[in-house]
C-alpha cells in the first residue's frame, strides 16, 4: 500500500501548501492543448517472451480463475461470477475450501476491519452516507468431472450445489467439499456473486463515475504444507495473500468507460451502447481493474512492456514525469532483483477526492498519486521534492516485485512486504540519482538527504515495539506502522548494507530475489540469505583498524525482534600532560632515589609539544550493540579512524603525543538505524568552537525578523 | 521637491527606523541563538551539506525551539504593523515637513485612530481585487499551474492597493479627507488609477522595497550554514526601509486629489 511520507518533515513538507496562495499566483504558461500522445498496442501475450520473462516455474500455478463482471454504474455493482480451479501442490488432504470476501470488512461497524481501522482509512472515515460495501454470494457449484461424482447415482456431467456459509467475520467464507482432495487433485468450483462497491475507502470503491473494483470476487485462500489453510480475516493493515494463477476476466461496463486492468486485454466489442472487454493475465495472484469516462490514455514502453496510465485530464502534464519514473524504476529493480516476467503496467491516477484508492498495488496494475502542484520554475528554482507522486510511483512500482513477484505473507511479516518494499524503493533511488545519499527536498541550495529524512522517519515510533510482528499487532493508536514495518524496515536494511558493505548486500539480495520469484517467502529466508551472503561474522573495521566483527544474524534479531536503540554519543574529550616517570623510585638496593617534580608543572599544554596525550571516552547510550567507527581529529590536521566494537558501553582510547582537536562517531554516516546524531561530534571543549547550528539558525531568525518587517505596510 | 529628496531631509526618522528593526531582529533572534547553543552544548554539528537536516533533527528533539522560532517571526511581524500603522502619522508628517523644525510632530499621534480607520476600509477593496485577481488566474490556470505571470499580476495588484493606501493616509493626515467614512480609503483606489505620475513611481519603490525582502530571504537560506552574510541581509533592511519610506514620500508629494471637487 501507500508509502509513508517522513513524518518528521511535516513543517517542511507544508511549504507544499503553498498551494493556497497559488490560487491568487496563476494565469497564463502551461495549458497547451492536447497533445498527440504516442501510443502502444496492447500486447499479444500476457507474459514478455521467453528470452525476457525469466524464470516462470511451473508449479508455481495453483489457482486459476475465470471471471465474469458486469458493471451498474449507477448502483456501483458488479455483478459477477467465477469459476476457480485449484490444484492442491501440497502433501495434505483437504475437505473444505475457505474464500476470502474482502468487501464485506467494509459492510457494517462492526466488521473486523471497521474496528480495527476506527472505521477509517489513512483518516478519510467511511462516508456519513452510509455507503457500505459488501460482496453477497448467490451459489457455489461444484463443477462435475471424473473425480467428483457428488454420488454414484448422479449423472457425472452435472454441477452440484455445495454448502456454504460466511464465518463469524464476514470477510471469510468456508465451502464445504462433498469428498476430500487428495495431493495432485484438482478441483472446479463456479461461484455467482453481488460485488457492492463501498464509497471510495482503503483502495476501493466507487466516486462519482471512477470506480475501482479491487477484491471484487471470492478469492481462494492458500494452502501451506506446515499450517493448512491460510485465510487471514480482513483488518485494516492487512493487505492479500493468494496463489499464483492464470486469469482470463470478461468485463461489461458503460460504454463511455475507459477501463484499466490487470493483464493484458484481448477482445473488445460494443453492444447496445455496453463495451464488453476480454483481459488475460498469466502468473498473478490478483485481478484488480479500474473504469471511469474522464481517464485520458498516456502510453509508454521499456523493453517491449508496454506502460499504460489512465490519468485525468488536469493532471496530464505530470504523465511523463510518472513514466521517466517508471523507467528508471524498471532499470533498477531488473538489474536487482531480476527479470519483470509480465508484459504489461498499468498505472491509474485517481480523481481528486478518490485519494484513498490511490498508492495501492496490484498485479501489473497500480494506483498512484498526484505530484505536488509546483510549477516548473518552482521546481527548478526554489522548492523541489520527491516525496509526493513520485515516490508512490516508485513505491508501487516496488510491490510488482516485494508482493506482486515475491508473494510474501503481509499480513503476517509485513516487514517483508511494505518494509522490503521501502528498502528497494531507496536503492532504486540511489541509483537514479548516481548518489548514495541522494536529495530527497531542496529549498534553493539547501538540501535534506535521503538519510536525514530517513533518521527523521524512523525516530521515536520507529522504536516503540519489535518489528518483526503481524500487521494485526500494530494498533492504529499507537501510529507507528509506517515508522516502524516500513521505515525501520529500511533503515535497519540499508545500515546493514552500509556497513557490511554494498557490493555483498545487494549480491545477497538478489539471491533471495531469484529464489522468492512465483513463491511465497518467509522473513527467515532472507535473514539465511544475508547471513550466507555476507558471512556470518564479516569484519568490518576501518581500513588500518584492528578487525571488527559484526555478528550478522545478532544484527537481524536486534533490529527486527527487540526496541533496541542504536545511540552512540562523545562522552568526552580531554587533553592532558604526557604522565612520565618522575617522582620517588626504588633504586637496586631498595633505596628511594629522585622526587623531582612532574616537567610540566606551571606549564601550558601548548608549551609541552609532544608529551601530551589526547584521550576520547566514548560511550554507547542504546542497546544495540553495532561496531562503530570514531574519528578522531588531531590538533596538527592529521586524523584516525577506528572501529570499537562496544561489547562495553563506555569506550576510552588515548594518544600520546597527540591532541584532539575532534571526534565524530559514525563518520560516514553508515548507521542510519541512528537517529538522535546530534550528539555524534564534539571538540575539545577548551577550543570554544561554534556549534555550528546557533549561528545558522540564529541568523535564519534573524533575517527572517527583518525579512518580515521588510514587507511593510 | 521631489520623493527621494524628502526622505534624505529626514535622516533622524531614518535613523528611529533602521535601528528599531535591527535592533528588535537582533533581540528575537537571540533568544533563538541561546536556545539552540544551549540545547546542543555540549556538542558541535558538521555541516557538509546537511544543515537543514540537521536544523530539522534539532527541531524535531526540541519542540520548544520551534515554538521559539515562530515566536521570533510572530513578534517581527506585530511589531512590523506597529512599525509601518502606528507611526504612519507621524513618518507622513514628517515627510510632508522634510527640512522644517520638526514641531509638528508631536501633533501627529492624533491621526492616528483615522489612519486606523481609513486602514481598515482600505482592507475591504483589497481584499475584493486579490479575489477577483486569483479567481481570474484560477480559472484561466487551473490545478494549480500558475505560473510566474501571475506572480507578477498578484504584485502589481498588491503594488497598486499599497499606493491607494499610501495615498488615502496622507489625505487623512494631511489634507482634512473625511477621517471616518469609507469613501476616503475608496476613492484613493480611484486616485492611484488616474494618477500614473503617483502610481508608477509608488509601484516602483513598493517593488524595490519587496525586492530587498526577498534578496534577504533568498542570501539568508543559502548562506545558512554556510558563510555568515548576516550583514549582508542586514544591509538590505535598511535599503527596504528606505524604498518604503520613498514609497510614503511619493503619496507625500502628489498632494491633494485633483480630481476631487
Ligand atoms: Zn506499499
Amino acid at each position: 500500500m501507500r508509502p509513508v511520507s517522513v513524518q518528521r518533515l511535516v513543517s517542511i513538507q507544508s511549504l507544499v501548501s503553498i498551494r493556497a496562495s497559488a490560487l491568487l499566483l496563476t494565469l497564463c504558461l502551461g495549458c497547451s492543448g492536447a497533445p498527440e500522445l504516442p501510443r502502444f498496442p496492447e500486447p499479444t501475450s500476457a507474459l514478455r517472451p521467453e528470452t525476457q520473462r525469466g524464470i516462470v516455474p511451473a508449479d508455481a500455478r495453483i489457482t486459476d480463475y475465470e471471471l465474469e463482471g458486469r458493471l451498474d454504474a449507477e448502483q456501483h455493482r458488479v455483478e459477477g461470477s467465477a469459476r476457480v480451479t485449484w490444484r492442491n501442490t501440497t502433501q495434505r488432504t483437504v475437505d473444505s475450501l475457505p474464500f476470502h470476501l474482502y468487501l464485506n470488512g467494509f459492510r457494517a461497524e462492526d466488521t473486523a476491519w471497521m474496528r480495527t481501522s476506527g472505521g477509517a482509512h489513512r483518516n478519510h472515515p467511511q462516508n456519513s452516507e452510509g455507503t457500505w460495501g459488501y460482496i453477497d454470494i448467490h451459489s457455489v457449484q461444484l463443477e462435475a468431472s471424473p473425480l467428483f461424482v457428488a454420488d454414484d447415482t448422479e449423472d457425472p456431467r452435472t454441477a452440484v450445489d455445495l454448502p456454504w456459509r460466511e464465518d463469524d467475520e464476514p470477510s471469510t467464507m468456508t465451502v464445504d467439499l462433498p469428498r476430500p482432495v487428495g495431493p495432485g487433485e484438482t478441483i472446479t468450483v463456479h461461484l455467482g456473486f453481488t460485488a457492492q462497491l463501498p464509497r471510495v475507502i482503503a483502495r476501493t470503491g466507487y466516486l462519482d463515475e471512477f470506480h475501482a473494483v479491487a477484491q471484487w470476487f471470492p478469492k481462494l485462500g492458500v494452502l501451506e504444507d506446515e499450517a493448512g489453510w491460510q485465510a487471514h480475516t480482513f483488518t485494516v493493515q492487512d493487505e492479500f495473500y493468494a496463489d499464483f494463477g492464470n486469469y482470463k476476466v470478461m468485463l461489461d461496463v458503460p460504454e463511455r468507460m475507459v477501463v484499466g486492468a490487470t493483464g493484458v486485454r484481448t477482445a473488445e466489442e460494443i453492444v447496445d451502447g455496453r463495451k464488453r472487454l476480454t483481459y488475460e493475465a498469466e502468473m498473478v495472484h490478483d485481478f484488480a481493474w479500474m473504469a471511469d469516462p474522464n481517464f485520458v490514455e498516456h502510453h509508454g514502453e521499456w523493453q517491449g512492456i508496454r506502460i499504460r496510465q489512465l490519468i485525468q485530464p488536469e493532471h496530464i502534464a505530470d504523465a511523463d514525469a510518472h513514466l521517466a519514473a517508471t523507467v528508471s524504476a524498471f532499470e533498477s529493480y531488473q538489474k536487482r532483483f531480476g527479470p519483470y516476467p509480465w508484459s504489461s503496467l498499468t498505472i491509474i491516477h485517481a480523481p481528486e477526492g478518490a485519494e484513498d484508492a490511490g498508492g495501492m498495488e496490484y498485479p501489473t496494475l497500480f494506483t498512484t498519486s498526484d505530484m505536488a502542484p509546483l510549477p516548473p520554475w518552482v521546481r527548478n528554482h526554489l522548492f523541489d521534492e520527491k516525496m509526493s507522486g513520485l515516490f508512490t510511483t516508485l513505491h508501487e512500482f516496488g510491490h510488482q516485485y516485494f508482493q506482486g513477484l515475491f508473494a510474501s505473507r503481509e499480513h503476517l511479516e509485513p516487514w517483508l512486504d511494505e518494509g522490503m518494499n521501502t528498502t528497494s524503493n531507496l536503492l532504486a533511488a540511489i541509483d537514479r540519482a548516481g548518489s548514495e545519499d541522494p536529495v530527497v527536498i531542496r529549498l534553493l541550495s539547501q538540501e535534506i538527504l535521503l538519510s536525514d529524512s530517513l533518521s527523521n522517519g524512523i525516530a521515536r515510533r520507529g522504536f516503540l515495539e519489535p518489528l518483526d510482528r503481524p500487521a494485526s499487532a500494530f494498533r492504529r493508536i499507537v501510529r507507528n506502522y509506517g515508522s516502524t514495518v516500513y521505515m525501520r524496515t529500511a533503515a535497519l536494511m540499508l545500515t546493514l548494507r552500509n556497513v557490511a558493505g554494498h557490493e555483498a548486500f545487494d549480491r545477497a539480495l538478489r539471491i533471495y530475489s531469484d529464489e522468492a520469484r512465483f513463491r511465497h517467502p518467509r522473513g527467515s529466508e532472507l535473514e539465511a540469505t544475508l547471513v550466507a551472503g555476507l558471512g556470518e561474522r564479516p569484519n568490518v573495521a576501518a581500513a588500518g583498524s584492528a578487525p571488527v566483527h559484526l555478528d550478522v544474524q545478532e544484527y537481524l534479531d536486534q533490529a527486527l525482534r527487540t526496541t533496541h536503540e542504536i545511540d552512540f554519543e562523545v562522552y568526552s574529550i580531554d587533553n592532558r600532560p604526557l604522565r612520565g616517570k618522575t617522582g620517588w623510585h626504588r633504586d637496586d638496593n631498595g633505596t628511594l632515589q629522585g622526587g623531582e617534580p612532574p616537567p610540566y608543572l606551571d606549564k601550558k599544554l601548548d608549551e609541552l609539544g609532544d608529551a601530551v596525550e589526547g584521550r576520547v571516552a566514548v560511550r554507547r547510550a542504546g542497546a544495540f550493540q553495532i561496531p562503530v567507527d570514531i574519528r578522531v581529529v588531531f590538533e596538527d590536521g592529521s586524523s584516525e579512524t577506528l572501529t570499537w566494537d562496544n561489547q562495553e558501553t563506555i569506550g576510552v582510547f588515548s594518544w600520546p603525543g597527540q591532541k584532539i582537536h575532534q571526534v565524530t562517531l559514525d563518520p560516514e554516516h553508515k548507521l542510519l538505524l541512528e537517529w538522535d546524531r546530534l550528539d555524534n561530534m564534539a571538540y575539545d571543549p577548551d577550543l570554544g568552537e561554534e556549534d555550528g547550528l546557533s549561528r545558522p539558525l540564529g541568523d535564519l531568525t534573524e533575517a527572517m525578523s527583518l525579512a518580515v518587517m521588510g514587507l511593510g505596510l | 521637491m521631489n520623493a527621494l529628496t524628502r526622505v534624505w531631509r529626514a535622516p533622524r526618522l531614518i535613523l528611529l527606523l533602521i535601528v528599531v528593526q535591527l535592533a528588535t531582529a537582533v533581540w528575537l533572534s537571540a533568544a533563538v541563538r541561546d536556545a539552540i547553543g544551549r540545547a546542543l552544548e555540549p556538542y558541535s554539528i558538521l555541516m557538509d551539506g546537511r544543515f537543514l537536516g540537521l536544523a530539522i533533527a534539532l527541531l524535531r528533539d526540541h519542540p520548544e525551539l520551534a515554538a521559539g522560532y515562530l515566536q521570533a517571526l510572530t513578534g517581527s511581524l506585530v511589531i512590523s504593523l506597529v512599525i509601518w500603522i502606528l507611526i504612519s502619522p507621524t513618518v507622513i508628517t514628517r515627510l510632508a515637513t522634510a527640512g522644517q523644525a520638526p514641531a509638528t510632530l508631536p501633533s501627529a499621534g492624533r491621526h492616528l485612530p483615522a489612519v486606523l480607520a481609513v486602514t481598515l476600509w482600505h482592507l475591504v477593496p483589497r481584499a475584493i481585487l486579490l479575489a477577483i485577481v486569483g479567481a481570474a488566474t484560477k480559472t484561466l490556470m487551473p490545478h494549480g499551474n500558475w505560473g510566474l505571470a501571475g506572480l507578477a499580476l498578484t504584485a502589481v495588484t498588491l503594488a497598486f492597493c499599497t499606493c491607494a493606501l499610501d495615498l488615502a493616509r496622507c489625505h487623512v493626515v494631511l489634507h482634512g479627507a473625511r477621517r471616518w467614512h469609507y469613501s476616503t480609503a475608496l476613492r484613493a483606489f480611484g486616485e492611484a488609477s488616474r494618477r500614473p505620475r503617483v502610481l508608477l513611481p509608488s509601484m516602483v519603490w513598493s517593488f524595490a522595497q519587496w525586492g530587498c525582502t526577498i534578496a534577504m530571504l533568498v542570501i539568508a537560506i543559502n548562506a545558512a550554514g554556510a558563510g555568515s552574510t548576516i550583514w549582508v541581509v542586514r544591509a538590505l533592511a535598511v535599503l527596504g526601509i528606505l524604498f518604503g519610506l520613498t514609497r510614503i514620500a511619493v503619496a507625500v508629494e502628489a498632494g491633494p486629489d485633483p480630481g476631487r471637487t
